[in-house]
């Protein structure tokens, strides 16, 4: 299996897709941190915490996509050109194809995205002080789980769409619906039904972007007052919150590529 | 134990019968598999090497294609009828590539020697034209000594000096091999084949032996042939006849020609086969 994880992320670092995507994350995570600090120098830390918060709307709006888009295309591609006849003609399993192209995925976005964060956090680091710094690390640790998500279910979407433009379609309307749609949707109901802030809580986080978003927003600030009410409240009622963050994010990563599994497996090529 | 053995194989596309209960046993040797277009042929190598799924049961040296698919591809190597490879990466890589995926240790220049694509070392594959992406597909294969060898049609896009240098492969390598060979018409690898199969409409209508082939389908087949003294045809009924009347002569080249496909399946269809 090292070898297709090889394989998928040697192609991937070729892509020019992903390289835009890198060359853009950095040039937007620096402009964010420059920006940033010109308006609040000597703030010191706090300062760092309003760069960090720019950063993570970054991260859940670009890398979903990025995810989401090579995930889809990524079966439904080699199977379109047919070199997934060659491929699953060698000796490997169908689930090796999968984890392969997941695995190898994942890490090409997590570089990519190391690599716009990391150009930002030197320039922080030579700015301000670096006690917070560390942070840094989790919001590229958690950014790489939402690339896992997004990858994980790319590939489900890859696996049963007919065609590479269909595959693309839906996934753009996926990443729509959690960027957008998902948040007005709870919104409306909770006007509607008048729900209460531990429901809405609750149907917010089932998004996977969102749980990320909130994740990240707890390295930053433990009691999540800058959600306001609904995110102290929160914070302070649901037990073990940072675990209960990544547990969503986890059955989501796993659930998609359970299925993948399972439909591949039974899949003509 | 039969080296391929196919059990009672049911295939179909949304409501189309592709194979219908197929039952074969293949030892070492070349059987050409014979049909028309949309016979089945390809449905049934593709069961074999485990891209579909079906119902039945196909075994290659004993592994089941499709719960013990990575034991039974172990032995087989497979020729798409259209030959994809990775467009992006490089003849050499490819190479390195599938030497990592079957864990063998294939020397690049070796095998581009065997394709006659020494110059190619790195070209990408999207960038060779489809008979040389052919003879790359079947040098892996041939540079591998896989024991089976599944090819789907392999002579559609060499051109005659390509299909004349195959021909001469396959005949050295049938001996230790099981190699299937599909084919819409009857070409020229007829006289080399020990087992002829024949599809139609997702039935076998005919298993046989090359000369029973031959006279059941009670016509001669004709050859053009090459030697020092020039250019001559030849029409036998079985291979031994066509080599009598080669007598002794060094033999620099062979054209067989075809016998429409349509032809067979209506004599077999008469003959009751």
């Amino acid at each position: 299996m090292f070898i297709l994880i090889k394989k998928e992320l040697s192609d991937s670092l070729r892509n020019k897709w992903l390289t835009s995507y890198a060359v853009m994350y950095m040039l937007i995570a620096l402009g964010l941190s420059y920006f940033s600090l010109l308006g609040i120098s000597g703030l010191g830390l706090k300062a760092l915490g309003r760069i960090t918060a720019s950063l993570i709307n970054l991260t859940i709006f670009l890398t979903p996509l990025a995810s989401l888009m090579l995930g889809s295309t990524s079966i439904v591609s080699e199977r379109e050109a047919g070199s997934l006849e060659w491929l699953l003609s060698q000796p490997v399993s169908r689930r090796s194809v999968i984890l392969g192209k997941f695995l190898g995925l994942t890490l090409a976005i997590s570089i990519a995205t190391a690599l716009g964060y990391g150009f930002a956090g030197l320039f922080l680091s030579m700015q301000l002080p670096s006690e917070d710094l560390p942070k840094y690390l989790g919001l590229i640790l958690i950014s790489s789980a939402l690339a896992a998500v997004g990858v994980a279910i790319g590939i489900f979407v890859s696996i049963t769409s007919r065609g590479r433009f269909e595959a693309l379609a839906t996934s753009l309307l996926l990443w729509l619906t959690w960027v957008i749609i998902y948040d007005l949707l709870v919104m409306g109901a909770s006007i509607a039904f008048g729900l209460t802030y531990l429901t809405i809580f609750l149907l917010l986080v089932l998004n996977p972007v969102e749980s990320s978003r909130l994740l990240m927003a707890y390295i930053i600030d433990p009691t999540l007052s800058f959600l306001g009410l609904t995110g102290m409240l929160a914070a302070r009622d649901i037990w073990n919150l940072p675990l209960f963050l990544a547990s969503v994010i986890f059955v989501w990563c796993l659930l998609p590529l359970i299925a993948s599994f399972k439909l591949f497996a039974k899949k003509d090529v | 134990m039969a080296v391929i053995e196919i059990e009672e194989v049911y295939k179909e596309y949304d409501g189309f019968v592709a194979l219908n209960e197929i039952t074969l046993s293949l030892d070492k040797g070349l059987t050409l598999l014979l049909g028309p277009n949309g016979a089945g042929k390809t449905t049934l190598l593709k069961c074999i090497v485990g891209l579909l799924n079906f119902e039945g049961e196909i075994r290659v040296m004993g592994y089941d294609v499709l719960r013990e698919a990575v034991k039974a591809k172990n032995f087989l190597g497979y020729l798409p009828q259209k030959v994809s490879i990775y467009e992006n990466m490089k003849c050499y890589e490819i190479v390195k590539f599938f030497s990592e995926l079957r864990k063998i240790d294939l020397d690049v220049e070796e095998v581009l020697k065997l394709a006659e694509l020494e110059d190619e070392y790195y070209s990408k594959f999207g960038e060779l034209s489809g008979g040389m992406r052919q003879r790359f597909a079947l040098a892996l294969l041939l540079a591998s000594d896989l024991p089976v060898l599944i090819l789907d049609e392999p002579m559609s896009n060499l051109d005659p000096m390509g299909r004349r240098k195959f021909e001469g492969m396959l005949r050295d390598l049938k001996s230790d091999k099981t190699i299937l060979v599909s084919s819409h018409s009857l070409g020229s690898l007829l006289p080399y084949a020990d087992r002829v199969v024949v599809m139609n409409e997702g039935e076998i209508v005919f298993d046989g032996e090359l000369d029973r082939f031959l006279s059941m389908l009670d016509e001669k087949f004709k050859a053009h042939v090459k030697t020092s003294e020039g250019w001559f045809t030849i029409t036998a009924k079985t291979f031994e006849e066509f080599m009598s009347s080669i007598d002794g002569r060094i033999v620099k080249e062979v054209i067989f020609e075809e016998i429409p496909i349509d032809q067979l399946i209506a004599k077999i269809s008469v003959g009751g086969e």
